[in-house]
């Protein structure tokens, strides 16, 4: 077969400058060989010393890199062009000093990635930056679950896991990356095992810390993109603002119940997730996952779209989110979007931000209140009991949600899940002393705070909720 | 003896702006013009995109398809692809083992120190016959435009 080989003009050197060789060869790597045999200097050009390809040399056949194809074995036809293309690489000291491998692929990360070497969209370019990428995920529950899981299957190169807590029983319902023999142990010493198991190419980095203003910054500027999967205010703000001081992409992802929302939040070219939420509601008004509940499968659903966001957002391919708003109804099952509009007063990312450095979240979102502090009085749950048992005229409010009811409650209690006492204030007799209660107490302090304000003189709440009052005065209603 | 290099007109201007304009990510493109000789004359730059995804503060990628297109470039204005340039942000206009590793025979390479955002200083490499480094160019004059 005579074919033409297409010399790039550097080597043309070598080929006393020839730009176009012809030879004779049933495959590419015969072709080669011969045009070795017309111009020997090339060998040392072309080859190292181990008889490999140097790292510059991409070879084209009829348009095509012989990666796609049957590489060196590639067999071709008569009249066939064969391109030696350079590409070219370089640059200073990693910070280590030490020399880093030129990002290429084994044969068996050929075969592991085949199905993206597929994709005109990803292809082996795209290969090569997911693994030349590197995000870190904040969370390692149900959104850094699924996240994470992707992620170090499609090969991106680094992965790094911010996560303090252990699994839990609770945890399983949702959070893939965790079995039931593993409760008690730390989430990252398995996460990092399991993401290792799935594919050893990627690096996995563990930080088994919460997320703070003071370890923010220096964590985030080790990685490229941000994918967030944080079930709180302060956090996700956190997050929103460190990557915005530092120009990085902000993979949102959010869950509450039925409903999902995803964004990619990238200030450089669009909103940032202040732009969306200027200030957190106020505190205790949203109920977190363990009070409001979700769907088991949601955080799926979510976090794989917040992987999608981020192979995108690495590969060039295809459209991001940015400036758009996803929103996922598992219930009606419909996605639907909204645009997201810039906003240039934005504190953060507007034209004159008044914030360009970490702040203290946990008072701005009024977790620690920075506003006055109204104190609601505790009562046990012994103490309780007794008043109930004496036939006292006291009002035993219960704030939980419809289906923690039905599991268990206490029989005197009014029930009034706690979106809805703001509507409902007039069914409280404000003569009477009422002791809230939740499952553990976080949410009937927020709302017996919510009653003072209001103007009820005598709220007070039952210290360790129906969980205490189960285990220490009721044992027969259900633990949940 | 290895050759010298000189550049005329405002492409050395051209490639420190990009140099400036990319810090801290490193920048880089392509260098084209005629060999004498005794000399690589340096006429004109083409800036490009860095494409590598990640890392871009220490490294720099320029793919087959920019290259293609650099010699389709330098057929239009009859020079010959003569080398590339890049940035080495916060370190020394010196090759790297990485860019020893990747490079590419025959083609000049210029690197230029920006340290700070501040450009530095620039040197010019060859890749030695040996392959194990490279040899520095010397560097004559810059010849301004008439």
């Amino acid at each position: 077969m005579a074919v033409s080989i297409k010399i790039p003009s550097p080597l043309r050197r070598f080929t006393e400058g020839e730009s176009v060789v012809e030879v004779n060869g049933q495959t590419v790597e015969e072709a080669l060989e011969n045009l070795i045999g017309q111009f020997s200097e090339l060998a040392p050009q072309l080859y190292n010393e181990k008889g490999e390809l140097r790292n510059f040399v991409n070879l084209y056949v009829r348009g095509e890199d012989i990666r796609y194809l049957d590489a060196m074995a590639t067999k071709i036809k008569d009249g066939d062009e064969v391109m030696i293309i350079p590409s070219i690489a370089g640059g200073g000291e990693t910070l280590s000093g030490k020399a880093e491998a030129a990002t290429t692929f084994d044969r068996d990360e050929y075969l592991r990635y085949s199905r993206h070497f597929s994709l005109p969209e990803i292809g082996l370019a795209g290969q090569r930056k997911l693994k030349e990428a590197s995000v870190l995920i904040i969370g390692a529950g149900g959104l850094g679950s699924p996240a994470s899981i992707y992620l170090a299957a499609v090969g991106v190169g680094h992965i790094g896991l911010v996560d303090y807590d252990v699994v839990e029983l609770s945890n399983l319902q949702r959070q893939i990356l965790y079995t039931s023999a593993e409760i008690g142990k730390p989430k990252l010493t398995i996460a990092k095992q399991r993401l290792q198991a799935l594919n050893p190419n990627v690096e996995i980095t563990t930080y088994a810390e919460s997320l703070s203003s003071a370890n923010a910054v220096s964590l985030f500027r080790n990685y490229d993109i941000i994918l967030d999967g944080t079930d709180n205010f302060p956090t996700r703000y956190l997050v929103n603002d460190v990557c915005v001081f530092q120009g990085k992409p902000n993979v949102y992802g959010s869950i509450f119940r039925f409903d999902g929302q995803v964004s990619l939040f990238e200030a450089k070219e669009g909103p940032c997730y202040r732009c969306l939420y200027e200030e957190p509601p106020p505190p205790g008004l949203v109920p977190s996952c363990a009070e409001g509940g979700v769907l088991g499968v949601l955080p799926s659903v979510v976090g794989s779209l917040q992987a999608t966001e981020t192979i995108k957002w690495i590969t060039g391919a295809g459209q991001t989110l940015i400036g758009r708003l996803l929103l996922f109804d598992a219930l009606a099952m419909t996605f639907r979007e909204v645009k997201l509009q810039k906003n240039p007063d934005c504190v953060v990312c507007g034209e004159n931000p008044t914030i360009t450095e970490p702040i203290d979240y946990e008072g701005f979102c009024g977790v620690s209140g920075l506003e006055e502090m109204v104190t609601v009085p505790e009562l046990s749950v012994q103490k309780v009991k007794q008043k109930l048992d004496s036939g006292e005229n006291h009002l035993i409010l219960d704030v939980r949600e419809k289906w923690e009811w039905d599991i268990a409650h206490i029989k005197e209690a009014l029930f009034i899940p706690m979106n809805a006492i703001p509507s409902r204030l007039d069914e409280l007799d404000p003569s009477r002393e009422i002791v809230v209660h939740c499952k553990e107490g976080p949410r009937a302090i927020a709302m017996a705070e919510y009653l003072i304000k209001q103007g009820f003189p005598d709220v007070k709440n039952m210290t360790g909720g129906i969980k205490k009052w189960t285990i220490e005065v009721d044992p027969s209603l259900n633990l949940y | 003896m290895t050759k010298h290099v000189v550049t005329i007109g405002s492409a050395m201007a051209r490639i420190e702006g990009h140099a400036l304009q990319t810090y801290p990510e490193e920048c880089c493109g392509f260098l084209f013009g005629t060999e004498s000789p005794t000399e690589f004359q340096i006429f004109r730059a083409q800036s490009v995109s860095n494409e590598r995804a990640g890392g871009r503060t220490h490294r720099y990628l320029m793919t087959p398809d920019q290259f293609l297109k650099a010699e389709d470039q330098a057929e239009k204005w009859d020079y010959q692809l003569m080398g590339g340039y890049h940035s080495h942000p916060d370190h020394p206009a010196s090759p790297s083992q990485f860019d020893l590793e990747h490079a590419l025979p025959g083609f000049v390479y210029l690197i230029l120190s920006v340290c700070e955002g501040y450009l530095e200083t620039w040197r010019w490499w060859m890749l030695a016959d040996d392959h194990q480094q490279f040899d520095e160019l010397q560097f004559t004059r810059n010849y301004k435009e008439k």
